[in-house]
């Protein structure tokens, strides 16, 4: 039926390239950025098209509100392969990112992805304990120096204690917390410079300094998430707003009252925290979900002092995910006022990814369905949320 | 220049059902001619004419203006499809209920073949009809998404210009992005 339509329009010769740039510039923008860029190779004109600055920033403008959720899989004696799913386009992609990654691995070599942000990605070598950092957008592939802490690997990684920053023009800057002689230390890379700085974050404060303070103007790294306490660093995003002011430690503390013998799963990230209570099912450790909380906390003054309930997950969405499991772990972050968090289960060799997502300003718990990425028997090698890629 | 009652309005299969409109509500709506560049004459109701933000400024441009309304860059076939899509508007400019306008729009895309789409999209560019040429960006992105180069070449007719090398050259430097898409 197909090749009856390609006839019927090569005989009639629609003027695609006749229409103006801006219609067909419009087509695209409903395009997820690997699709984009492979149309690069339809024709000179839509090549054109799609390298015109102002598509770009249209682009760029308008998919940056969109998340990302990576997955990486390992496959028996292949390749592994970077999993990509868009909440816009409701699919996975697959990135074929092994043979951009060659120049700085070694065979052998035990690969795990660890954050993306932008087009910036980032793995960790097991064996050699070092940091690799892949930029898509100019395929430029880079092994980090070892940070002041020295090599490490990837159990050392806490996830809610690292955020990757992307700076513009192919930059990037790697943060994370970590505790020296018990006191939370920030670690900055930039790859500007090529090199780590630290600074000893500050105790003592109520509240953050006000160049901190508004949404996007600083990050929440963990230190130590301990069972009744947290140990929080915020960090000052503005250039180089962490020279001048010192990272600042928060401690809310954390009461998480009556457990009614159900088991807690704690996700952190950005200063939130997810709960996901469950029971056993039988004796053989398959459980279920029971509920789902979403724990905050933080003042608009840069206070915190307790971890608080913000909201749970409601029933009819509870009712729609509730899958039996073994094991369950999880990522979550904010961004703009959305939260996002996914729970990757298994149940004997299956996997199931649960989305979900919290708008702070409504209110509003959506649960977002994600078509099967084909994992069963494999192994994951990591999983990130990221921001949306951008067009070089 | 001559009335539409001099020259008749064509009974197309396409404008069949407006003039079977007029004749039940002859009385009530007034009714516009418009001219394609085939020179199809179809009477169109003002309501659904006033949807064509060029056809709209016309009349504002010269308010007492009764004659045909000459529209250079569109065909007819297309232009019926457009007329047809106006038409489902209109209701739900009285009645506004998003999620019936949805399903209406997407009922209409789907029925269409590719070639229809791409014909109208130029068409609605031309009479600045913005809800439908939103709904055809959408509809045309959602049928090229996840194909292969050579399946958006030939949905739009566009000729590859790109010597071999060139364009061997070209998938290797987005060797990434290229996946295993359904190449029918």
């Amino acid at each position: 039926m197909m090749e009856t339509n390609h006839e019927k329009l090569s005989a009639n010769t629609v003027g695609f390239c006749l229409l103006p740039s801006e219609i067909i510039q419009n087509i695209l923008l409903h395009l997820a950025l690997p699709e984009i860029i492979c149309l690069k190779s339809v024709s000179r004109f839509v090549a054109g098209v799609i390298s015109d600055q102002n598509f770009e920033r249209a682009y760029n403008s308008q998919s940056r509100p969109s998340a990302w959720l990576f997955v990486y899989k390992k496959r028996w004696n292949r390749d592994a392969i970077l999993h990509g799913f868009n909440d816009r386009s409701g699919r996975w992609f697959n990135f074929r990112v092994d043979g951009l990654l060659k120049p700085v691995i070694c065979p052998g070599d035990q690969i795990y992805f660890l954050t993306a942000s932008s087009n910036v990605f980032l793995f960790v070598s097991n064996t050699r304990r070092e940091l690799l950092a892949l930029d898509l957008g100019t395929k430029a592939v880079r092994t980090i120096p070892p940070s002041p802490l020295g090599p490490r690997g990837t159990s050392s990684w806490r996830r809610s204690g690292m955020k990757l920053v992307a700076t513009g023009s192919g930059h990037f800057q790697f943060l994370f917390v970590d505790l020296v002689h018990s006191s939370p230390v920030l670690f900055v890379y930039s790859s500007k410079t090529d090199t780590w700085q630290s600074v000893e974050a500050r105790e003592g404060l109520a509240e953050m300094p006000r160049v901190f303070q508004k949404e996007g103007g600083h990050v929440l790294l963990d230190a130590i998430n301990g069972p009744y306490e947290s140990t929080v660093t915020a960090v000052g995003l503005e250039c180089g707003a962490y020279n001048n002011h010192a990272p600042i430690v928060l401690r809310p503390k954390f009461n998480p009252g009556h457990t009614d013998g159900l088991d807690r799963l704690q996700v952190f990230g950005d200063g939130n925290m997810l709960v996901v209570k469950s029971h056993g099912v039988d004796n053989a450790g398959v459980r279920m979900v029971s509920d789902i909380e979403l724990w905050g906390g933080l003042r608009l003054n840069g206070s915190w002092q307790n971890w608080e309930v913000v909201s749970k997950v409601p029933r009819r969405i509870k009712e729609q995910i509730r899958k039996p499991y073994r094991a369950m772990r999880g990522c979550l972050e904010r961004r703009e006022g959305i939260i996002r968090a996914v729970l990757v289960s298994n149940y004997d060799g299956l996997w199931d990814i649960i989305w979900l997502s919290y708008d702070t300003g409504r209110s509003l718990w959506t649960w977002l369905p994600l078509p099967d990425c084909e994992m069963k028997g494999l192994n994951m090698a990591g999983i990130a949320f990221s921001s949306g890629l951008t067009l070089p | 220049m001559s009335s539409s009652a001099e020259n008749p309005t064509l009974t197309t299969e396409i404008t069949k059902p407006s003039t079977e409109i007029a004749t039940e509500t002859a009385q009530s709506a007034k009714k516009i001619n418009l001219k394609t560049s085939d020179d199809q004459i179809f009477e169109v109701e003002e309501s659904v004419a006033m949807e064509f933000a060029t056809v709209k400024s016309f009349f504002e441009d010269a308010p007492s203006s009764t004659d045909t309304v000459p529209l250079p860059n569109v065909p007819a076939k297309p232009f019926s499809q457009v007329i047809e899509f106006c038409k489902e508007q209109i209701k739900f400019k009285a009645n506004p209920d998003e999620t019936e306008k949805k399903k209406s729009n997407s009922e209409f895309v789907k029925e269409k073949t590719n070639e229809d789409l791409v014909e109208m999209i130029p068409v609605a560019n031309y009479l600045e009809i913005k809800d439908l040429l939103d709904v055809l960006n959408q509809a045309v992105a959602d049928r090229i998404q996840n194909r292969s180069v050579e399946y958006v070449r030939s949905f739009f007719g566009i000729d590859n210009d790109f010597t071999s090398e060139e364009e061997a050259l070209l998938r290797e430097e987005h060797a990434w992005a290229f996946e295993d898409v359904d190449e029918d």
